[in-house]
């Protein structure tokens, strides 16, 4: 539909017409206060690992979830191992799987999860098949422009966009598809105004965090697809001392591929004429004890194939340095940070989300 | 130094004063006077003076020559016969004060006594008197003085031809009779006034004084002779035609009114206009298509004549394809459809073609600001063969060009449309229409990607007037949708085209035995060649699987009957049925399925080729309609009717894209079927000045399909998986009140209604709002006409918001992605519409065979610059609330000038 889209804000302009996009107070009446979301993936990896995260459904004008603890969460597999997974954060649950685990992830097992409330209420998922999935070959990184009508100017403007794409392999014969993740890795250092200390910290983020990204291999003639987009994100100051695209490759299973679909869809809605309509992305989580509460989330088991590629220098000439966000408490005093913009006073970018001054085995900086 | 004053007029005074010449001279001046080298003109000022006269003249090359005269006591006669001597002028006197030069050729003709009758009734009466039909005008007039009438005889309620109708000029014993058309020509009749009268067996007589001026047409609307009027007034249909006919659920727009109406860029479009109609709405601004009482917009039969358009947008929704210079009427049957249309479960809209002038060319041209239009007709063989023809091409292209912007400048997008008509009358019992039709729309979008969508069309129909009770019409139509999206870019670079084609004939027998009985009998038949869907790889890096979805092919036929009977006096019963057959052909692959009744992709089993008649359903669909007149120009109808749809458009986004293909009916998508029911109260006042109704309805569909959460809609060879069936329901009442005569016409349209649908494996299987239900839904429409030449409409849009599927929750990922969750579909409505438009006509003619006319039109569209949702949508970044966002497709108040310009 993107085609429908992009001719009516072109067409659109060009008869003179501009189509607006207001934020408006819209009323929702819904009560989910009881309602639980299970989310959860089994992961065979380097390291492999199990991850379920639980929560209230809130609101959708909410603005945090609301983690729960449980009883206990365990995993097991269509051999009829099983473990319990142990409690990470509030509310979520990890664990990394090695061979000295009682189970671990293998290609063409099944595995399933239950979750035991501290209510008695027990939520089981469905049994997932972890498929195959055969590694990326090559990440692309380029330029691309995009023509939007400027909320500024009300003009059509375009601007240059970085993009990336991958090269991959699908099994075409596989029913169910492929889901990316795209991650950033990033090098900030500290200005050493706040506390004396010049830290260099390595960030990893979500590149864009309402971007899904499917890909249907049966819609293709060869299982060699190259060049299929990613995402395109503007020219950033985090690239400065070092960006790296990280894409994780997950195979899916057909129910997996459809829920991730189903998601990828809803994340791409404009609200325009042509948006394929909005629908409910079906669980597979159930609560057996008393299944006239509904559960919410997924549970799938996949196989990740890691793939990253540096942004070079000549994709952004004249960027300058990524600052830290200031604390908290520093913002709440009044303090002004930038000092030319390396990193002000009160930043510390241990602050920062996703970060950790350990450096990664594949990072290699710009100095 | 006259011609300033009175160049508007002189060709008509002139005429005037030839037919006074014989009145000559009463007094004799003489005068002398010498004039050397000097401009023609400057001595006829000169001359005036000298001679106390009045001197008229065109301006014109011969009067800025240097002429030299002598004279010594000599009549001005004298002087102008030597002045003009060697040039191509010449004079006549008037009375004793004026002369007027004219070209000696035009003088020296010879004109008849009815010839100067009539020029001097021209000058004497301008034609303000509206109870007075002017025809033609004087300038055209032959010098015989005699002229030829011509025009169509139409019955008032159901505006079908009325054959065999007496068209007399009793003063005259001058008379002729309607042919198989309702068409008529009266030849030889003196200019001048004369009192017409029009007549037929059954209908009320109707007298017209016209005021003939050259040849020219006077088209007449026949009301049936239970209808007792006191004064006749010439117009698009009966005036009391509301209450007194039999059809109930029926509106109509004349072309004229439907130009009159503000319009979105200055395009005058059909469609938009009948959204200002009781019972008609669309799901926002710049939607393809419009839904009828709760019913989806591919439940509606567009016909154009026969043709059926399966896409009648241009540029995606904003404007119609249809010409409205070729129009001759347009009718859309709400409720009860008449027996000989089928195929649709809701309504028709009728688009009647009219034919060309079989007597002289006429040129029309309109300028818009983004699209031009010409239309010429005129005769092939005089009076025997006579073509329409007309042109509309958008220049959307040429505004992208003006974009600074080198992505939109790489881009193309436009559309044209065409219709050529020629009709051919070898005798008074034949006639011969062959009509053709082509529509383009077509986008690029950077040499990236794009689509393209068209239709081609032709038809051929051959009426035969048997006697004078019986017409047979036959028809046969060609017609080939087609429409390619394209995707230049990558891996997945592809073409998706789809296509649906049909031949249909169909032959209608017309029988009027007697006063206040007609039948129509008929028979048709469609075949359709569907293709779903084929898909191909473009590009050297595309790995598309290229597919070609099978091709699909069925027949609809069908028998009708349709009758229409005054049974009493006041009560009058039209109606019929219509049996159809429909047969969904081999070859074809047919999946199977565990079960058959509920095709999902978890039960989904091996294809079976099948032959022959693969599937097969037939409906009797019956269509009733009474109307029992209550005395004081009221009346009260009921209809019921049942109607069956054998192909359906498949779409679930909020308004078709010319990709969403038409699905022909299967073994597992049934077709639908509706049972219809209205009844209404319709009162006239004030001699039929204001007519007012009071109309409820209610429809029930079952066999309605919705699509599944995420549906796969192209290029799908199992689509039934992606369908889920049920039913649906439609009721409401609709209010409006309309002013016909004075200054100050208009109507108000208020509609109360509601659409739902209740399907498994939706909403619980509980009952839901459809996508296009509105329960308020109201227009108000002013039209100000001071005089003729000038126009002021108001149109005045509320409703309701359209129903929405607002989030009710969100889960966030463990990586903080934000996945609103859905659930009650259609659970929460978008905010109420409204919107008010603007327009001024200014030139326009009554004078309607002058032969230069033009008009212009400034319209504002939404004065108020309201930003009406198209949509609601809801964003959210993490940790962050979510935001709902309003998306407005025409957020600002849109200006628009349009030229029309007219030649004959």
């Amino acid at each position: 539909m993107t085609d429908f889209r992009t001719y009516m804000v072109v067409v659109l302009f060009a008869l003179g017409t501009i189509a607006c996009l207001d934020p408006i107070e819209f009323e929702v009446a819904s009560d989910f206060s009881d309602s639980l979301v299970v989310q959860g993936k089994i992961i065979k990896g380097d390291p492999s690992f199990i991850e379920v995260s639980i929560n209230n459904l809130f609101d959708f004008s909410a603005e945090s979830r609301q983690p729960i603890d449980v009883r206990r969460v365990d995993i097991r597999d269509d051999m009829g191992r099983s473990m319990e997974i142990n409690p990470f954060t509030p509310g979520s649950y990890f664990q990394e799987l090695d061979a000295d685990s009682p189970l671990i992830p293998e290609v063409g097992r099944s595995y399933q999860i239950t979750v035991e409330r501290n209510n008695g209420d027990v939520i089981e998922s469905s049994l997932e098949l972890l498929p195959s999935n055969r590694p990326p070959r090559e990440l692309n990184i380029g330029t691309v422009s995009r023509v939007f009508l400027s909320d500024i100017t009300g003009d059509l403007a375009t601007e240059e966009l970085i993009s990336l794409s991958i090269d991959t392999e699908a099994d075409i014969e596989n029913d169910g598809g492929l889901l990316w993740d795209v991650r950033s890795r990033f090098r900030v250092t500290d200005s050493g105004l706040a506390d004396g200390m010049f830290r260099t910290c390595y960030l990893n983020r979500k590149t864009s965090v309402n971007d899904i990204h499917v890909l249907d291999p049966d819609m293709f003639s060869s299982g060699v697809i190259n060049d299929v987009e990613l995402l395109s994100i503007p020219v950033s100051s985090l690239f400065f001392e070092g960006y790296y695209f990280e894409v994780m490759q997950y195979g899916l299973t057909p129910s997996a591929f459809a829920y991730w679909r189903g998601v990828d869809i809803l994340s791409e809605r404009e609200g325009q004429p042509f948006d394929v309509p909005v629908g409910e992305v079906e669980s597979n989580l159930i609560n057996t004890t008393n299944p006239n509460r509904e559960v919410f989330g997924y549970f799938f088991a996949a196989e990740e194939q890691i793939i990253r590629k540096r942004i070079e220098r000549e994709f952004f000439e004249g960027v300058l340095p990524h600052c830290p966000q200031p604390r908290a408490e520093c913002q709440a005093e009044g303090i002004i940070i930038a000092v030319g913009c390396r990193c002000g006073l009160c930043c510390d970018c241990r602050d920062e989300a996703g970060s950790t001054e350990i450096k990664p085995d594949f990072f290699e900086g710009f100095d | 130094m006259k011609y300033s004053l009175m160049r508007s007029v002189l060709i008509v005074l002139f005429f005037a004063l030839i037919h006074n010449q014989i009145s000559g001279q009463e007094t004799e001046r003489l005068r002398s006077s010498s004039y050397d080298d000097l401009p023609l003109e400057e001595v006829l000022t000169s001359l005036e003076t000298l001679y106390d006269v009045d001197i008229y003249y065109r301006p014109s090359t011969e009067l800025g020559k240097n002429v030299s005269i002598t004279f010594e006591d000599m009549p001005i006669e004298q002087v102008l016969e030597d002045l003009l001597g060697a040039s191509t002028l010449s004079y006549i006197p008037y009375r004793d004060y004026a002369y007027v030069l004219a070209p000696r050729s035009v003088i020296d003709r010879s004109y008849s006594s009815d010839f100067y009758t009539a020029l001097e009734s021209s000058i004497t009466d301008e034609g303000d008197d509206e109870e007075k039909l002017i025809i033609g005008d004087i300038e055209s007039l032959d010098p015989s003085g005699l002229a030829t009438i011509r025009g169509v005889v139409l019955d008032a309620q159901t505006e079908e031809a009325v054959i065999g109708a007496t068209i007399q000029i009793e003063e005259l014993s001058n008379g002729t009779t309607s042919d198989v058309d309702g068409s008529y020509q009266l030849d030889n009749v003196p200019a001048g006034q004369h009192e017409v009268k029009i007549g037929y067996i059954g209908y009320t007589d109707m007298y017209q004084i016209i005021d003939l001026r050259s040849s020219g047409n006077f088209d007449v609307n026949l009301n049936k002779s239970d209808i007792q009027l006191s004064e006749v007034t010439i117009r698009a249909r009966a005036a009391d035609a509301s209450v007194n006919q039999a059809q109930i659920g029926v509106a109509t727009m004349s072309v004229k009114d439907i130009k009159k109406l503000p319009t979105f860029l200055g395009e005058v479009d059909v469609i938009k206009s009948f959204l200002l109609q009781p019972g008609v709405s669309t799901v926002g601004e710049g939607a393809s298509g419009f839904n009828v009482r709760g019913g989806n917009v591919d439940q509606n039969l567009i016909l154009q004549d026969e043709t059926i358009l399966f896409n009648s947008s241009h540029a995606l929704g904003f404007f119609s394809t249809f010409n409205s210079d070729l129009i001759r009427k347009v009718d859309l049957y709400k409720a009860n459809v008449p027996a000989q249309f089928g195929g649709r479960l809701v309504s028709v809209l009728d688009v009647e073609m009219r034919d060309g002038d079989y007597e002289r060319f006429r040129l029309k041209a309109g300028i818009g600001p983004i699209s031009s239009k010409i239309a010429a007709e005129g005769p092939i063989v005089k009076d025997k063969v006579a073509f329409v023809g007309g042109f509309r091409s958008s220049y959307t292209d040429w505004l992208l060009g003006q974009i600074s912007n080198p992505e939109v400048q790489r881009s193309s997008s436009f559309f044209y449309d065409g219709n050529l008509r020629i009709t051919a009358k070898p005798s008074d019992n034949h006639t011969f229409i062959f009509s053709g039709y082509v529509s383009q729309d077509d986008f690029a979008f950077n040499e990236e990607f794009g689509f393209d969508y068209g239709t081609r069309s032709g038809e051929l129909t051959y009426r035969a007037l048997l006697n004078d009770k019986m017409i047979n019409t036959f028809s046969a139509v060609v017609s080939d949708y087609e429409s390619s999206q394209l995707d230049l870019d990558g891996f997945d670079g592809a073409q998706i085209d789809n296509n649906v084609s049909y031949v249909k004939l169909k032959n209608n027998f017309k029988v009027v035995p007697r006063e206040g009985l007609e039948l129509n009998l008929g028979v048709s038949s469609i075949q359709y060649n569907v293709d779903p869907g084929i898909r191909t790889p473009i590009g050297e890096s595309s790995v598309i699987r290229p597919i070609t979805i099978e091709e699909e092919r069925g027949r609809e036929s069908a028998a009708y009957a349709d009758l229409s009977y005054a049974i009493t006096d006041a009560l009058q019963v039209t109606g019929g049925a219509r049996f159809s057959l429909y047969q969904f052909l081999g070859p074809h692959n047919e999946f199977q399925y565990e079960d058959p009744l509920n095709p999902t992709n978890q039960n989904i089993g091996e294809s079976i080729l099948k032959t022959g008649t693969v599937a097969s359903f037939n409906n009797i669909e019956p269509r009733v309609s009474l109307r029992y007149t209550l005395g004081n120009n009221s009346s009260v109808k009921a209809g019921y009717s049942r109607t069956a749809q054998y192909i359906n458009q498949i779409f679930n986004t909020d308004s078709p894209t010319p990709s969403s293909q038409w699905q022909l009916s299967t073994r597992y998508i049934t077709p639908p079927t509706s049972q219809n029911v209205s009844i209404g109260y319709f009162k006239n006042f004030s001699e039929n000045t204001w007519e007012t109704s009071l109309e409820f309805y209610g429809r029930r569909i079952d066999d309605l399909f919705d699509y599944i959460d995420f549906a796969t809609l192209l290029i799908n060879d199992h689509l039934e998986t992606d369908l889920l069936v049920g039913e649906g329901r439609a009721f409401g009442a609709e209010l409006s009140i309309k002013k016909n005569a004075g200054a100050l016409t208009g109507w108000l349209a208020y509609t109360y209604s509601r659409s739902e649908r209740r399907v498994d494996g939706i909403n619980d299987g509980e009952w839901y709002l459809s996508n296009f239900d509105k329960t308020h839904d109201a227009s108000l429409i002013l039209n100000y006409n001071p005089n003729q030449r000038n126009t002021l409409t108001m149109n005045v849009s509320y409703s309701t918001g359209r129903p929405t599927t607002p989030p009710l929750g969100n889960i966030i990922t463990p990586d903080n992605i934000v996945i609103p969750l859905f659930s009650e579909r259609n659970s929460s409505r978008i905010p109420d519409f409204f919107r008010v438009d603007l327009s001024y006509t200014i030139g326009q003619s009554y004078k309607k065979e002058q032969s230069f006319r033009t008009s212009w039109t400034l319209a504002v569209f939404n004065v108020l610059g309201r930003r009406n949702p198209f949509s609601v949508f809801f964003t959210r970044a993490p940790f962050e609330r979510v935001q709902a966002n309003r998306l407005a497709i025409i957020g600002a108040a849109f200006p628009s000038l349009t030229v029309n310009i007219e030649l004959q």
